[in-house]
């Protein structure tokens, strides 16, 4: 005689307790809407890499600030010919938990100095907007031709 | 993934070696006596869609293009001779990449054999730290596959079939239990195998010459055989209308290179 206790659950039971236990909303899913700027960073990356053919190419390096309040994502140019030489581009900060506002930090060139200076984003478009000021920049442009040069591009 | 191994005895082969790699559509290529590595990137990527990228490793003699990022290969072990990459690529099984250039027995004291023993228990030695048995080792290794280095307990341990292969590992006069490779190049030899009669021609004036050697080889450990197709494996003697080989089949050396490129895919 089967002890009503002891017999194993059907799968209809386990998938009934497996709900029961799991106390979690069912509709956790990514953020729609903004596009986070760890996306725009690495595809920006990626498209240096293919504008240079790879001899110049972008890296995304993501760490925490503040005891863990923000993130912090590093963009480094990086040339595979100088020994892997590494170039930090930019850095890039957001609240780890919200995608914007997100400060970048970036070197910029002056009336011919070099001053570190900050922008801000409330959005994806900002952030884009931003991203393209600080690649169009002399310095950005020099320290990339200069890298390029070395790396023996014609 | 397909993979190119080549010494391309530090010729400029930048212009062949796109062709090859393009139309047969390879991911890894692996050069040894490339002294130029930039100038091979910059060729490899004037045609290829897909671009390559040249990994960091700048102590090992050999040279490895990816055309996935670096962020998909990180470096295990890497010394003059041997480097260990771990291959993670998204929704593939985990694999080592060993790659190597010995040196040759004709130049220096060093025995290349002695050296296969050092690496083959540094591969043993990686292959428990990160927990993988799937490891592919390819290079030139200066030997044939019937020499000590590579068949030797001691070496490679590499043997001539799968079957023995899958027995993992053996006792060796019951004092060491010693891993074996697979060795699909004991079957490319001479000329009723496959392809060319080896992969590096050498004549001599001793009592005993080869004239042919199977320096360039590649190695599959039993864990990985499954994803490795003997039929895969090729010594590759022309791209299209571009030979690599002269008019006697020997490989052109003064244009190209003495050792002829070996060609192998792994379905991981």
């Amino acid at each position: 005689m089967t002890n009503k206790s002891s017999r194993k659950m059907s799968l209809a039971e386990r998938v009934k307790k497996k709900r029961t236990d799991d106390l979690w909303p069912e509709d956790i899913a990514a953020g729609e809407g903004e596009v986070p700027p760890i996306t725009i960073l690495k595809q920006q990356a990626s498209l240096l890499g293919r504008r240079t053919r790879n001899l110049i190419e972008a890296e995304v390096e993501t760490g925490t600030s503040d005891y863990q309040r923000f993130l912090r994502h590093t963009l480094f140019l990086v040339a595979p010919a100088l020994n892997f030489y590494r170039h930090a581009l930019l850095e890039v900060e957001h609240d780890a938990t919200k995608l914007y506002p997100a400060t970048i930090k970036a070197s910029r060139s002056r009336n011919g100095s070099s001053k570190q200076q900050t922008l801000r984003a409330k959005n994806s478009n900002e952030f884009k907007k931003a991203l393209k000021e600080v690649f169009a920049d002399d310095e950005t442009k020099k320290t990339i031709g200069s890298l390029l040069a070395q790396s023996g591009a014609n | 993934m397909k993979f190119l191994f080549w010494n391309i005895k530090k010729n400029p082969v930048g212009a062949i070696l796109s062709k090859i790699v393009e139309h047969h559509e390879v991911e890894v290529v692996i050069l040894a006596e490339c002294p130029d590595p930039v100038a091979i990137l910059i060729d490899l990527n004037s045609v290829a869609e897909t671009l390559f990228h040249l990994t960091d490793d700048q102590r090992t003699r050999v040279v490895i293009y990816t055309r996935f990022p670096r962020e998909y290969t990180r470096t295990a072990h890497s010394d003059f001779y041997l480097t260990i990459r771990q291959l993670r690529l998204p929704r593939k099984s985990e694999i080592l990449l060993a790659a190597t250039h010995l040196p040759s027995k004709l130049f220096g004291n060093e025995d290349p054999s002695e050296i296969a023993s050092r690496m083959a228990a540094k591969i043993s030695e990686v292959e428990r730290e990160l927990g993988i048995s799937k490891t592919v080792l390819v290079g030139d290794l200066n030997m044939n596959p019937f020499d000590r280095g590579v068949v030797g307990a001691n070496g490679f341990h590499a043997v001539m079939t799968r079957t023995i292969a899958r027995r993992q590992r053996r006792m060796v006069r019951k004092e060491a239990s010693r891993s074996f490779f697979y060795n699909p190049m004991w079957g490319r030899f001479g000329d009723t195998t496959e392809g060319p009669p080896g992969t590096y021609y050498r004549p001599g004036t001793s009592f005993i010459e080869y004239f042919w050697h199977i320096h360039d080889q590649v190695l599959i450990r039993p864990d990985l055989l499954d994803s490795f197709d003997d039929k895969s494996l090729r010594v590759l003697t022309e791209c299209g209308e571009t030979k690599l080989v002269g008019k006697t089949g020997i490989p052109a050396q003064s244009r190209l290179s003495d050792h002829l490129p070996l060609l192998f895919a792994l379905t991981t």
